[in-house]
């Protein structure tokens, strides 16, 4: 059985770099451009071969650095693997699971770079038109791209070959602690954790629709921005699974993208929070005294500042000084994070201020520890399993605010799509009243996105909380 | 006792200046201001335009214009609406009561509600009916609450035609007595339930976990050791001190039931505070925005004290210093 699946993680590896010889963009009476052309030319103008006779000149610049890094990274996870193959060595395997978590990843952030349609997922199309004196003038131009089958290829074989990895890393780790009884606070956590099915089902939904939103627009033949009047407003049926809105964009792809950008801002977010709300609750409890006395003043304030009013003044503030909308998303983050720190920050200075009085801190001080070696070590350690509780339960309600705002039309606007701004259809009383598949799919992957977080949170707390136990 | 309330009021007074300078950053933050907006509209000449800038105040340096705005902030003048005409703490006392109406029956709901099914919970900690309801509260914490009124609305406006679409009254109407309250019944039965749907995750997890809590207490045990039924054990032991962390969570909630729900009232068209402060949003009346925020974080400040002085009121082991 092991043998099977490290044999098969090997061969996942190497069909996912292979996908590179394939077409990863295909024009319309064009030649399609494969994955290794796009890595041998960055920031080159490639020509595209004509098809036809009546076919303008195209070019092509090729952006895709994330590109380049995955299949870097493909590349060293076959060789790690075959390493950790041949030496048996275990440092090797960890290092194939990072590197290839590394390589999905970077394709990830990738597809999400795009803004416009699935050329921008590699770079950029120009027209190149001949002028009188003999130059070339270059602009940007529409033209019917599609994914070609590399890059389509590429999602899934590597997201099966990461699973694949991962799982022979398991039944590894699992072999090796056979007869080994040792119970850390987190292994019996997770222990807890599997007990609880809510949980594993919340985990389940939350990576699926992060699979789906981050790699799906890639099977889309749709693009993103392109308006389609004659097709406005289509019920759902075989081209349009989920039919399409007023101004005839495929409903199924703006799903996709709108639920990347609200999962990106909900982790965004909570990375904000996290950073600023640790390391001032952090001061603040283990200094205690007049620092305390001043952080905590100001956590106060930020707490007693009425939550969405100010979210929505700032939305209408961004309105105002005219955030361009590719730009708007990044301010709606900081918005967001910058009001959410104080809640972590007085836990975390709790929590501290509570550990500091424990026996093993004072055995720390007696033993003449640096406060750095304290905090890092001895402290920090006892923190994270709260912090992880809060900054779940916090993703979701981050997703939540982002998508009330963009409701009202304060938060990311138009054309970029968010689950939020898409339920803004209702406005057209019509829409709202006779065409609910305009509104209806939106609203309900927030729901379902934020009740599963809802549910891992849950489990989180009773998997760390030692009282809970059954 | 005197002297606790006394002294965490003066507490509140720095925090109230936080939040003021807060709020009157953000608002200053926006580009231009009205005088140049209308001077463009309408014929004034330049020494009009700097009379009214002048008298408005418009080219003082900021901390000058927050002092003059703070000082009459102080005796309830946050100046005037620019869309009602109306002095602001006359807007805010007028809409107020449309936006308490809706809450105070949420809140009702919530409580009748979220405290039987949190204890049932407890003391059924892990069975079916235990995950059943934690689903439930699950669910109303993770709804979007325009989604949810958006639904409710097709559902039972549109589609079944049971309830009214929008609004407090039936347009065109002048019922009294009896007909006028079940017309308005009509119209805040919706918004309320949305409402308390949404809070009653909280509220019923926050009863589960004290019920808890006390259930493992020694004093329950030797309660049950006496052979009393577990009926007199849960609700006449336990419940006592299970609730008092419940009835903090009351004080807390009080003081925003006047604070207006921007989203569901604007969803229902019911003209409360919340649903004025986003029109003040989308035609930009700061005044009106600046005086609706500090409302509401006074109004937040005011429920943290009260349910202290709750937690002292009901359990005497709470000695307030």
């Amino acid at each position: 059985m092991k043998k099977i699946i490290k044999y098969l993680s090997i061969i996942l590896v190497i069909l996912s770099a292979a996908c590179y010889f394939l077409p990863f963009l295909t024009f319309k009476d064009y030649k399609s451009i494969n994955g290794l052309s796009l890595l041998t030319n960055l920031y080159k103008r490639i020509e595209l071969e004509k098809l036809s006779q009546s076919a303008k000149t195209y070019v092509f610049n090729s952006n895709s650095i994330f590109l380049l890094f995955t299949f870097v990274f493909f590349l060293i996870t076959f060789g790690l693997l075959v390493y950790s193959l041949a030496k048996k060595s275990e440092k090797a395997l960890s290092g194939a699971v990072v590197s290839i978590m590394a390589g999905v990843v970077l394709y990830g952030i990738q597809l999400s770079n795009s803004q416009t349609s699935i050329t921008d997922f590699f770079g950029t199309m120009l027209l190149a038109t001949k002028t009188g004196d003999g130059k070339t003038i270059f602009k940007s131009s529409e033209i019917a791209a599609h994914t070609g089958l590399g890059a389509r290829l590429l999602v899934i074989l590597s997201i099966l070959s990461l699973f694949s990895v991962l799982v022979f890393k398991m039944l590894e780790s699992a072999e090796r602690s056979k007869g080994n009884n040792i119970q850390t606070p987190w292994s019996m956590a997770i222990k807890q954790f599997r007990r609880n099915k809510l949980a594993i089902l919340g985990a389940v939904i939350i990576t699926l629709l992060v699979i789906v939103c981050f790699y799906g627009p890639v099977f889309s033949d749709y693009s993103l921005l392109k308006t389609d009047i004659i097709d406005a407003k289509l019920k759902p049926n075989a081209t349009h699974i989920l039919g399409t809105d007023s101004s005839g964009r495929d409903i199924l792809t703006r799903l996709m993208y709108g639920g990347k950008i609200s999962i990106a801002v909900g982790f965004v977010v909570v990375l904000i929070e996290i950073l600023i709300g640790t390391v001032v609750g952090g001061i603040a409890g283990y200094y205690g005294g007049k620092i305390d006395n001043i952080l905590m003043r100001i956590v106060d304030i930020f707490l007693s500042l009425p939550f969405l009013p100010v979210v929505i003044i700032l939305g209408a503030v961004m309105s105002d000084l005219n955030v361009s909308p590719q730009k708007r998303v990044f301010f709606v983050m900081i918005i967001i994070g910058v009001l959410y720190w104080p809640t972590m920050a007085r836990m975390v200075r709790g929590q501290i201020l509570s550990l500091r009085e424990q026996e093993y801190m004072i055995a720390a001080e007696a033993l003449g520890l640096k406060d750095r070696h304290k905090i890092i070590r001895h402290l920090i350690p006892n923190v994270i399993p709260t912090m992880i509780v809060t900054a779940t339960l916090e993703i979701g309600n981050a997703i939540l605010t982002e998508s009330a705002l963009s409701f009202l039309g304060l938060g990311v606007a138009m054309p970029y799509p968010s689950w939020g701004n898409m339920v803004q259809a209702v406005r057209d009383t019509n829409d709202f009243m006779l065409r609910s598949w305009m509104w209806v799919p939106p609203g309900l992957t927030i729901f379902v996105t934020v009740l599963a977080i809802n549910f891992m949170g849950d489990g989180l707390r009773d998997a760390f909380d030692p009282k809970m136990k059954k | 006792m005197w002297n606790y309330i006394a002294r965490r009021l003066l507490q509140m007074i720095p925090i109230v200046i936080g939040v003021s300078i807060i709020i009157f950053l953000i608002i200053n933050l926006v580009p231009g201001n009205f005088i140049d907006a209308k001077a463009q509209t309408s014929h004034m000449s330049q020494e009009q335009i700097q009379h009214l800038k002048d008298l408005y105040g418009i080219n003082d340096p900021i901390h000058v214009k927050y002092v003059k705005w703070i000082s009459g902030a102080v005796h309830g003048d946050f100046g005037d609406s620019f869309t009602h005409q109306k002095p602001v703490s006359k807007v805010i006392s007028t809409f107020v009561w449309n936006s308490f109406l809706i809450a105070i029956i949420a809140f009702i709901l919530e409580l009748l509600i979220a405290i039987p099914i949190g204890i049932i919970s407890a003391t059924h900690q892990y069975s079916k009916t235990d995950y059943f309801f934690t689903v439930i509260a699950l669910i109303g914490i993770s709804l979007p609450s325009f989604f949810l009124g958006l639904v409710l609305i097709k559902v039972f406006a549109v589609d079944l035609k049971w309830l009214p679409l929008a609004g407090l009254d039936t347009p065109g109407t002048s019922f009294a007595g009896i007909q006028f309250l079940l017309d308005r019944l009509k119209h805040v039965i919706l918004p309320s339930l949305v409402l308390a749907f949404l809070s009653i995750g909280q509220l019923m997890r926050y009863t589960r976990t004290s019920v808890l809590e006390i259930i493992k207490q020694d004093y329950i045990r030797t309660a049950r050791a006496k052979g009393l039924s577990e009926k007199v054990v849960v609700y006449k032991h336990a419940l006592r001190n299970a609730l008092i962390p419940v009835v903090t969570y009351i004080g807390i909630s009080l003081p925003s039931l006047f604070a207006g729900a921007i989203i569901t009232e604007s969803i229902f068209g019911i003209p409360g505070i919340g649903k004025i402060a986003l029109d003040a949003v989308t035609k930009r009346d700061y005044p009106l925005l600046m005086g609706f925020s500090m409302f509401v974080a006074v109004l937040t400040l005011l429920g943290n004290l009260l349910s202290d002085i709750l937690y002292a009121v009901v359990d005497p082991r709470v000695k307030l210093k």
